[in-house]
């Protein structure tokens, strides 16, 4: 589009003045670390409690079907089982999940265990709590369920067809919504467009699958009529509405906990279905409730990505310039829409993507099918978008005669245009992306390696060279999703901290967040250091989230690489603001004007006169208990509170917002070897440049960078889920589902650019979902190597089979996929 | 079915302990929840992801694939044994130091196959150490820095004792 | 991901442990655990009773008798794939040794588990056939008699051993003379799978470079290890080249018919038994004739 207009970019500017950069950027050791190489993290399946009691689950063999009859009787009469429930148990003690959805997919009934139907398979059936998670697992074998399949709808483009099947039948349709949107006119540029490439993708279907599965701990604490849930959500303020209704406790009675959490990757959001049931059940037996998910429960039912069809169509000038794009998608949401359909809006954060594209038009559906329920995994839905836009930038680049590399460099904003307004309303913050390109190129002697190319070749090997631009939209909108139920209550995107001196002069901070290894104890401790200019050793975070200590707001939580943006911004401003109050204090007791006082090296002095100083650690005594130092009218203590709010706004009658706060940018390369007999590939290289603002710590940047990668190659090359045409699962287990090892992931090269948000206060970026990059980068490499025999993928995931059918295809003359 | 519950003794950390166990425990539950070393992680339920990994008489061993009955007798070392009178054995400094991980979970069983690795050969390649924590699964960290860091103290574990 | 109860049993002799196999029914026999618990714990398998081998001294050795080289059953993975012995005269059982599962899987299965288990995808059943080994079963009261690999895989999950009368203590790989080589390669897309396809060849070649004898074994082709006889008749006497190489593996994957399943479809197997029957091939002879290390 354009430039974004001066009252906007105003609007959204931070002031980082309290920032003295003597603790940013350097790369000290994480705090976390420290105590998880020791073994000494504490994990929800690591509690604990007295009389602690255990839950599991029967699950649905069937992937669609009525519940006949459930006889729990053996169950029940088996010693040690203290609790045996199924759906109509459930049903007595709680309404239905309430739905995000408009009408009429709000008509369907969601509760956490199956009632009088089940519609995937894996779905929970019945529960029983006992003395032993060895009881509690014999006890589930030992109840019988009489189900009548029925058929099963499986595909999302036939689900909506007449006559389908039905999920939910007291929704009336398996369409869950359909939205429709334009930016620019898009028309005109399709019919004045030189030509238009068109193609059709899929985007398949997986999850994270961190290694920490599930988990609760419910107590009820009778005494107190206060409920602790010890979870590993990751967005624990987000389902309390659920929560609280669910167990009819209001807010100030219910504590929700995490502690360290073993990765979440999106998984960990729509959990709270295991929270409320453990919750439920230990209310009744007034014992501490602990479920763990096994791997099989996790990789069959807690939590898919939404599968993607999209024909794409581009409009472009025969310069290679794309004027216009229109995509038609279908989502595949599963069964139940616990936390779709946001995809369908999500995307719009990178509309799009880094190009000078100046027109868009969307028409998306989300569709049930009898799958487990789709939530947003790593890159959630801004990753499958912007799959969909680089794939077609290469097939733009094939037809044009053009390499990528050129084609991406002829559409890139430019630094000029920052910060950039996209044709949906988004700002894109800063960032000089072809300057970025121009530097991944080289660090991966990308020329040289097309060269080598054309020799290898004649030599009859097979190599590609793939070359991907993304964006890591972060910071989420929340408003995002009223672009699909414009009556949802649930906008902005906010987060909370405290900082507090403590009487001894060290910091404490407690953040909003519920980091699942991330580091934030180490970056707040980075931030405030750098604020306050005190030692890192000083400052202590508290681990994780507590709802009973934590400043949050109802955003609260770890999802959409929000903590760098929004959660380091409030840090960034409690500290700030005690900073002040220290200063303020400080005036007084050293008898010095307050624009004089300087905070440095862990002490309060007059620049004017330096021998007037004093050590904050003094200062922060006087403070608490010394109060009548102080000066009149001060209050006491040294405590910091805030909570940042971005200038969000909800999208316009156009439905344009700007859906999410700093947008990080990353280029990569990747050398890709296919071996002709068997269509194995191996990645020969693998180069990327990242450009997250500025960082906060290097180690922890690079560890989010692999991260990333290592997510994506695993989704282009090893991880697939297969559901055959009756809904069965056919892979839910690590046998079958191909999480990759060392020796499968590629060494990486990793090259940084530091253009700072002018939107945060820190001028840091999220980052870590990587925009979904290296799935486009590696499927771009293996489609570059298939090019010369005209093969082309269809598919964000390639398997050595689909490989070997395109080459020998190619030699039969068919060529695609 | 009834079952005779079995007294048994494993040394673990150096310490011995006793513990009546149903012959279908499986170890890593006597080492997590009878005996209280939770810092051994359950990952999965097929044997694949490592997380579970201990030392079992000098060889590392999935402790989800080993019933408690079998180690009776035994000596274990788990992640709590790495280090000694509150210093970090080097592979754990390596580790820190070089960010060789992120939410921590996988981590206790990559550093005892790491452990087990460098018992053997104290001078691994780098193509060596990702054969030797293949049976390890990471999610968060694509690996990367956890070969970094086991390089790292190798060098370091073989230079002291050079030195 | 736990086990159904059973009663447990560690015997400390060999005698003892066939005789609680005959006498307690429903029991089975407890090797290295890595693909029995597996199944156990996911309660796809429930016996009603164990009987665990690891506390027999008497069944772990690897020593050589009369140029065999005789294997314990209850040897771990480990040993084996570390021992120079074993590397140097039969590579083929390294190679596979080496691309078993994981290292901790390897510092606790065993030899005797694997085979008397006859996973139709496990790495060891095809090169046992392809080196001809012998199986050695014993039954309570001190009978031992000798299976030939040829004869010891039936089918899927099954073996030649009487159930619940005999198992498997011995492994005996008979002495290949000068001029012998081999070679074993599997295809998977990952490293500490189960492979899609795999092959082990066996190979004899005299001083004129022509193959005097060829074992050619694939698995995860079929229920029990198949021989490529095909590809064994192409090599006969033959002196191998690529072109020759391809004849043979294109004659002895002719007529596989392999399952299809979530990793790959049964044309994909065939393609790429053809591609890895005849690259190991290549291998072998070229290690047979003392070209590769």
């Amino acid at each position: 589009m354009s430039k974004a207009p001066p009252e906007i970019i105003s609007l959204y500017k931070q002031d980082s003045s309290a920032l003295t950069l003597k603790w940013l950027g350097k790369p000290l050791k994480p705090k976390e670390d420290y105590r998880l190489v020791r073994g000494r993290g504490t994990f929800v399946d690591d509690i604990q409690l007295p009389r602690m009691t255990y839950m599991a689950f029967l699950r649905s063999p069937y992937s669609h079907a009525r519940i006949k009859r459930i006889d729990v009787s053996r169950a029940k009469s088996m010693p040690g089982v203290l609790l045996v429930w199924t759906g109509d148990d459930i049903k007595k003690r709680m309404r239905p999940l309430p739905q995000a959805t408009p009408p009429p997919a709000r008509n369907a009934i969601d509760y956490p265990l199956a009632v009088d139907k089940v519609r995937f398979q894996g779905e929970p059936v019945a529960m029983v709590v006992a003395e032993s998670r060895y009881i509690a697992e014999d006890a589930v074998n030992q109840i019988d369920v009489d189900y009548e399949p029925l058929p099963a709808v499986v595909d999302a483009e036939r689900a909506l067809e007449p006559g389908a099947p039905l999920v939910h039948e007291e929704v009336g349709t398996n369409l869950i919504a359909h939205v429709h949107y334009k930016w620019g006119d898009v028309d005109y540029y399709f019919q004045h467009a030189d030509l238009v490439v068109e193609a059709k993708f899929h985007y398949h279907r997986f999850t994270g699958a961190p290694l920490e599965t599930n988990a609760v701990v419910a107590d009820y604490d009778e005494r107190a009529d206060v409920m602790t849930i010890y979870c590993n959500n990751q967005a624990p303020m987000e389902w309390l509405p659920q929560l609280s209704a669910g167990l009819n406790m209001p807010y100030p009675k219910l504590r929700v906990v995490t502690r360290d959490i073993g990765g979440g990757f999106g998984t960990k959001l729509i959990n709270y279905v295991y929270m409320i049931l453990a919750a439920l059940a230990s209310k009744e037996l007034k014992r501490p409730v602990k479920y763990m998910e096994t791997r099989t429960e996790n990789l069959q039912a807690a939590a898919h990505n939404a599968e993607r069809t999209c024909t794409v169509s581009a409009a472009v000038r025969k310069d290679g310039t794309v004027l216009a794009l229109r995509m038609r998608c279908v989502d595949d949401d599963g069964a139940y829409s616990r936390h779709e359909p946001a995809g369908m809006t999500v995307w719009a954060q990178v509309s799009t993507g880094m190009y000078k594209i100046r027109a868009l038009e969307n028409d998306y559906y989300a569709v049930f099918t009898n799958k487990c329920p789709s939530t947003s995994i790593r890159g959630f839905s801004r990753a499958p978008h912007l799959f969909m836009i680089e794939r077609i930038m290469d097939r733009i680049a094939r037809k044009l005669g053009m390499d990528p590399a050129e084609i991406r460099m002829k559409n890139l904003v430019g630094p000029e245009e920052m910060p950039y307004m996209t044709p949906s309303g988004g700002i894109y913050d800063s960032g000089n992306w072809p300057e970025g390109l121009r530097r991944a190129l080289e660090a991966a002697d990308y020329w040289g390696w097309r060269k080598r190319q054309e020799e290898l070749r004649r030599q009859g090997r097979i190599i590609g060279v793939g070359v991907v631009v993304g964006s890591d939209s972060a910071g989420p909108n929340m408003a995002q999703v009223k672009m699909y139920n414009p009556g949802l209550p649930y906008t902005g995107g906010t987060e909370g901290a405290l900082v507090q001196m403590t009487p001894d002069g060290k910091v404490r901070v407690i953040l909003g967040s519920s980091p699942q290894g991330m580091g934030h104890e180490t970056t707040a401790a980075q931030v405030v250091a750098d604020v306050l200019d005190v030692s890192y050793d000083d400052i202590y975070v508290q681990t994780g989230f507590d709802s009973f200590s934590s400043v949050y707001t109802m955003h609260s939580g770890t999802y959409g690489s929000r903590f760098a943006p929004i959660g380091l911004s409030a840090v960034y401003l409690a500290a700030a603001r005690l900073k002040e109050k220290l200063a303020k204090m400080a005036a007084y007791l050293l008898k010095c004007p307050e624009g004089d006082v300087v905070i440095e090296n862990g002490a309060a002095r007059c620049a004017k006169d330096p021998q007037r100083s004093m050590e904050l650690r003094r200062i922060a005594r006087i403070a608490y208990g010394n109060v009548n130092e102080l000066p009149p009218g001060m209050e006491p203590g040294l405590y910091s509170l805030a909570i940042f709010r971005p200038p969000f706004q909800n999208p316009d009658e156009n439905r344009r917002a700007n859906l999410a706060l700093t947008y990080s940018y990353n280029v990569h390369v990747v050398v890709v070897e296919i071996d002709p007999e068997t269509g194995m590939p191996k990645i020969l290289s693998y180069t990327a440049l990242e450009d997250s603002g500025r960082i906060v710590n290097p180690l922890i940047v690079d560890g989010q960078v692999h991260g990333a990668i290592a997510h994506g190659v695993a989704e282009a090359l090893y991880e697939k889920y297969h559901y055959d045409e009756d809904g069965n699962l056919l892979n839910p287990t690590f046998v079958d589902y191909l999480a990759p090892t060392a020796l499968e992931i590629p060494d990486m090269k990793v090259i940084h650019m530091e253009t700072p948000s002018p939107f945060t206060p820190t001028g840091a970026k999220g980052m870590g979902e990587g925009g979904g990059t290296a799935v486009q980068a590696v499927i771009s490499a293996v489609e570059d190597a298939l090019a010369p025999l005209g093969g082309e993928l269809g598919e964000s995931h390639a398997d050595p089979e689909t490989i070997l059918r395109i080459l020998k295809g190619a030699a039969r003359g068919k060529s695609e996929v | 079915m009834s079952q005779e519950l079995r007294h048994i003794r494993v040394k673990v950390n150096g310490q011995w302990y006793e513990a009546d166990v149903e012959p279908r425990m499986l170890l890593v539950d006597l080492l997590r929840d009878v005996l209280g070393f939770t810092g051994v992680h359950i990952g999965c339920d097929t044997g694949h992801c490592g997380a579970c990994t201990v030392i079992m008489d000098g060889r590392s061993v999935k402790s989800c694939m080993v019933l408690a009955v079998q180690a009776d007798g035994s000596e274990i070392m788990t992640v709590e044994g790495m280090e000694k009178d509150g210093q970090l054995h080097p592979l754990q400094e390596a580790f820190w130091e070089n960010h060789a991980l992120q939410c921590g979970y996988c981590t206790p069983g990559q550093l005892m196959s790491a452990y087990f690795l460098l018992s053997r050969n104290p001078n691994p390649s780098e193509e060596e150490i990702r054969k030797a924590i293949e049976g390890n699964l990471c999610r968060c960290t694509g690996y990367v820095n956890i070969v970094k860091a086991i390089k790292a103290a190798a060098l370091k574990m073989s230079s002291s004792k050079a030195g | 991901m736990r086990p159904a109860p059973f009663e447990y049993y560690a015997p400390t002799s060999l005698e003892e442990a066939l005789r609680l196999l005959s006498e307690k029914e429903g029991a089975k026999l407890l090797a290295g655990g890595q693909s029995l618990l597996a199944l156990m714990k996911l309660r796809l398998l429930a016996p009603t009773a164990l009987i665990d081998l690891n506390r027999i001294r008497e069944l772990r050795y690897i020593k050589e008798e009369d140029g065999w080289l005789l294997i314990g059953a209850m040897t771990i993975y480990d040993e084996l794939e570390q021992s120079p012995l074993i590397r140097e005269r039969y590579p083929a059982l390294h190679e596979a040794l080496y691309r078993l599962g994981d290292q901790q899987v390897r510092n606790r299965g065993t030899i005797g588990g694997s085979l008397a288990h006859a996973d139709p995808s496990a790495n060891l059943p095809p090169v046992m056939v392809a080196l001809k080994a012998q199986m050695v079963a014993a039954r309570a009261g001190g009978g031992r008699r000798i299976i030939q690999a040829d004869e010891f895989f039936v089918d899927a999950f099954t073996t030649a051993l009487e159930p619940d009368k005999e198992a498997l203590v011995e492994v005996r790989l008979p002495p290949w003379p000068r001029g012998s080589g081999g070679a074993y390669m599997k295809l998977s897309k990952r490293e500490i799978d189960f492979s899609i396809v795999e092959v082990a060849v066996q190979m004899t070649v005299g001083d004129d470079g022509g193959v005097k004898e060829a074992r050619v074994v694939l698995g995860s082709v079929a229920p029990k290890p198949y021989r490529a006889v095909g590809a064994e008749e192409v090599l006969a006497g033959a002196k191998v080249d690529e072109g020759l190489a391809a004849r043979a593996a294109e004659a002895g994957t002719r007529d596989l018919e392999p399952p299809s399943d979530v990793q790959a479809s049964s044309w994909y197997r065939k393609e790429v038994s053809r591609v890895l029957v005849k690259r190991a091939i290549l291998k072998a002879y070229a290690r047979a004739r003392g070209m590769e290390q």
